[in-house]
């Protein structure tokens, strides 16, 4: 689009605009850039653009979250039909190169070679698959026991192979995700999260662990856990919903308290939350997801509190929330450093 | 059996349709709460919101041989939703009132956060300007939502909501006009003080 294209534009011109909804509702380094240039050789248009952005501002919804018995109920019920209605991909492999036996023959030989390099580049090296995920990128994975995890902004997980053999399903987690268990109904295959020191026995479950930076925090949305620490700081504590355990460096301890659980899992649709959060706090969060640095020219700043639900944020939303928060400037120092000053 | 991964929406679509169990599963994790959200601002009766969300995901599985690859399944899925919602609304209406009265459907709300950065007298405007695109016809409001809640292009919108993609756009257009029309002689630029500050 060329600059003089938005020089006619009405209110609802531009609001019907993708590139100006999307500067508005989901702010970013190319977006910002134009509209802060196009208003500067456009200074007349200030008050119409304004008027624009304080319409789509005021578009706030509520989230009717589904309860977690229906969604049960709904998959239970799925889960049976699906079992008829899709085949198993690795029983159609075969029975296809069943009847292309030199092929097969082909296919086996290959294979060998291929398992030969493989066991002799794993000699040494860790088997856990690992998956991993950018800053600001949220993914989705699928454990081997149909157990769904959702993976936070610049996390990695590693998994076990989960294979018929092994006694345990565990997996081990740097960075935040939220996990929706499969329950174990045998009871003889636990599920297990390994954090920092922390390991989270699962027994078919909804929760959310987060541990950047050494400070781990479980969130525990349905179901029970129970949480043991590798170095012995605690003794065995069994969790049960709506509960978050924190480590505490200062106190040398964990602490457990009663939360509102959707606030510490919002981040699974893209909205954050804050609820009287330190800008220091802030500050750390927009570091370990987004790899930005927030730095204060004021000190004091860094204690005061912020509240926000901010949905599809990223952080050029938080930090422009921050600014209309607080009434303060920022300034883009480099790529991914941000000074802010009053 | 190995660890999963997608790299998309439209990926973890393609192997659906390849018969992928997994794919499937995560599909329904990743949509039903959004479908399920999307529902309930539609319709006031949650076992209404619920079946639906059920038959729809039923029909994923029994015609998946007859559908094709799509770029957008969020719209797709959508799409699929209101319409099983809204022709099972119309078997129900004579004996149940499940469409949700003009005010509350896709209504808008003054989030927890504006209330605490706004001023006693913004707020007061913040709270005419909720009143008046609350009171716009429901279809707008859908509009409204489609468009900037779940960041659909006005093409998608039209094949949800089964109208010519013009229309969406002449509706988006009416909505923020009504709302002008309604706050006309309101100091709008006033507001603009409190979002650029």
């Amino acid at each position: 689009m060329e600059w003089k294209d938005y020089a006619d534009f009405s209110v609802t011109d531009f609001l019907a605009d993708d590139f100006f909804t999307e500067w508005v509702l989901r702010p970013n380094v190319e977006n910002q850039s134009f509209w802060e240039a196009w208003q500067q050789h456009y200074p007349e248009k200030q008050t119409v653009i304004a008027e624009a952005r304080v319409m789509l501002l005021s578009l706030e919804y509520q989230r009717h979250q589904m309860p977690g018995e229906s969604y049960d109920r709904i998959w239970h019920a799925l889960h049976g039909k699906m079992e008829h209605a899709l085949p198993e991909t690795m029983l159609m492999q075969r029975t296809h190169y069943r009847r292309n036996w030199r092929r097969a023959a082909m296919f086996t030989g290959v294979c060998g070679i291929l398992v030969l390099c493989t066991l002799w580049l794993l000699r040494k090296e860790d088997k856990r698959a690992v998956y991993t995920s950018q800053f600001g990128e949220n993914r989705r994975l699928l454990l081997p026991d149909s157990s769904v995890v959702i993976l936070g902004p610049h996390s990695a997980l590693k998994a076990t192979a989960f294979s018929p053999e092994t006694k345990t399903r565990e997996v081990w987690l740097d960075g935040e995700a939220y996990f929706m268990i499969k329950p174990d109904l045998q009871g003889n295959k636990p599920f297990t999260v390994h954090t920092g020191d922390l390991n989270i026995e699962v027994l078919g479950t909804e929760f959310n662990v987060s541990n950047y930076d050494g400070r781990p925090q479980v969130v525990l949305h349905s179901g029970k856990v129970a949480l043991r620490d590798n170095t012995k700081k605690s003794a065995r504590m069994i969790m049960e919903p709506g509960e978050m355990i924190t480590y505490s460096t200062s106190q040398n301890r964990y602490l457990r308290q009663k939360v509102v659980t959707e606030k510490y899992v919002s981040w699974v649709h893209h909205t954050l939350i804050f609820e009287n959060t330190s800008l220091a706090e802030v500050a750390a969060q927009l570091h370990y997801k987004y790899g930005i640095r927030l730095q204060f020219a004021d000190s004091t700043l860094r204690g005061e509190q912020f509240s926000a639900t901010l949905p599809q944020a990223d952080h050029k939303v938080v930090l422009k929330a921050i600014q209309e928060a607080f009434g303060v400037q920022l300034t883009q120092e480099n790529d991914s450093t941000f000074l802010i000053s009053r | 059996m190995a660890l999963h991964a997608w790299e998309g929406d439209a990926d973890l679509w393609r192997h659906f349709l390849q018969g992928s169990r997994e794919a499937f599963t995560v599909l329904y994790a990743s949509f039903a709460p959004l479908l399920y959200n999307y529902g309930c601002k539609q319709c006031a009766d949650p076992r209404l919101v619920e079946d639906c969300l059920q038959d729809v995901f039923e029909y994923l599985l029994q015609h998946r041989t007859h559908l094709s690859e799509v770029t957008n399944v969020k719209a797709y899925l959508l799409k699929a939703y209101r319409r099983a919602l809204l022709h099972k609304i119309s078997n129900v209406r004579k004996n149940i009132p499940a469409v949700l009265t003009d005010e509350s459907s896709f209504a808008v709300i003054l989030s927890p956060e504006s209330i605490l950065i706004a001023r006693q007298s913004e707020l007061r405007r913040k709270e005419q300007v909720k009143a008046a695109l609350n009171a716009l016809p429901p279809r707008m409001k859908e509009a409204l939502f489609l468009r900037f809640y779940e960041d659909l292009p006005f093409e998608d919108i039209a094949a949800i909501m089964e109208i010519d993609q013009k229309s969406v756009y002449k509706m988006i257009y009416k909505a923020f006009d009504k709302l002008r029309q309604k706050l006309a002689g309101f100091p709008l630029w006033t507001l603009f003080l409190a979002i650029w500050l």
